[in-house]
């Protein structure tokens, strides 16, 4: 008889999420409702940012309720656009990728309505990051 | 004791299934929850036995394996050289996911940062490629979508669906 199978606290759960990489992430939401409300959490693509970007992958996922396309930011203050087009070819799955705009504090959450997208600010959600800069839209 | 000072302290440690480990103090010391009990106990004579009511035998021979190796990689300054890479990929070739499993959850009881971040790091790399009804398997996690539901989300993400390894 098989040994019963062992179960993961849900902390280490989400650890091991937060090392996967965006693509693995997006298809584990079928893996049932409470992993696709965990994954869907803006709180966790921030914490998978930071965690990701130590080892250079510089980029996160943040979803539009409106036009379900996916944003792709980066958190780190000092980025330049070399580190834009780095990021660009490594988020394979989009065909365009554009920088909309530098945000600060201040403008933390665009319209665009001509292409149909809003651009929300996870900064103002993410208690202690405030050096969020730019914000990349690839679809 | 030799006066030089060289004798080597051991710790004993008694698991759930009541096995006695004798481990060398730095290798012991790795264990978070080990090095406390020690801080908080002070006066804690030699052979004190420390048990480990929370990990059997098996995966704390294999963590006493993996801290022994670190500690030596780090007193060798070998540390982040490609010789632990190889010692770390040898370690787990062989293991399998439950055995990962229950290494993690030894790991996270004892509290040893490297090792439970290595386990971590080395569990989303076994699972990044692989379907989703693989890692329902692995976490032991129900499906509880009806097929419409799985269906609506599989649609949106179809391209993470794409160049995924066969379980």
């Amino acid at each position: 008889m098989q040994a019963p199978s062992l179960y993961l606290p849900d902390d280490l759960v989400r650890d091991i999420l937060l090392r996967l990489p965006v693509k693995s992430l997006l298809r584990f939401k079928c893996v049932s409702k409470s992993s696709l409300s965990l994954i869907s959490n803006h709180k966790l693509a921030i914490t998978h940012l930071n965690k990701t970007s130590k080892r250079s992958r510089r980029y996160g996922v943040i979803e539009s309720k409106h036009s379900h396309r996916i944003s792709v930011y980066s958190l780190d203050g000092s980025g330049s656009s070399g580190d834009l087009s780095s990021m660009i070819v490594e988020a394979n799955g989009f065909s365009q990728a554009k920088i909309l705009v530098r945000l600060d504090k201040d403008r933390s959450v665009m319209k665009n309505n001509r292409s149909g997208f809003v651009i929300w600010n996870p900064a103002t959600r993410a208690q202690d990051d405030s050096t969020l800069e730019f914000l990349v839209l690839f679809f | 004791m030799s006066k030089l000072g060289q004798a080597k302290r051991i710790i004993f440690l008694k698991t759930a299934d009541g096995q006695l480990f004798e481990v060398d103090e730095p290798v012991a010391m790795e264990f978070e929850i080990v090095k406390s009990f020690f801080d908080e106990n002070e006066d804690a004579a030699d052979d004190t036995v420390v048990p480990l009511p929370n990990v059997s035998a098996e995966p704390l021979a294999g963590i006493i394996e993996f801290c022994k190796a670190h500690v030596e990689f780090r007193a060798n300054g070998a540390a982040g050289k490609d010789e632990v890479k190889k010692f770390n990929a040898e370690y787990i070739k062989e293991k399998s996911n439950e055995q990962l499993k229950e290494l993690i959850l030894a790991a996270n009881y004892l509290n040893i940062k490297e090792m439970l971040d290595f386990l971590t790091e080395t569990i989303a790399n076994r699972l990044k490629n692989k379907s989703v009804e693989y890692v329902r398997a692995f976490f032991g996690i129900e499906n509880d979508f009806t097929p419409q539901e799985e269906e609506a989300v599989r649609k949106e993400y179809e391209w993470a669906f794409e160049g995924v390894d066969e379980d």
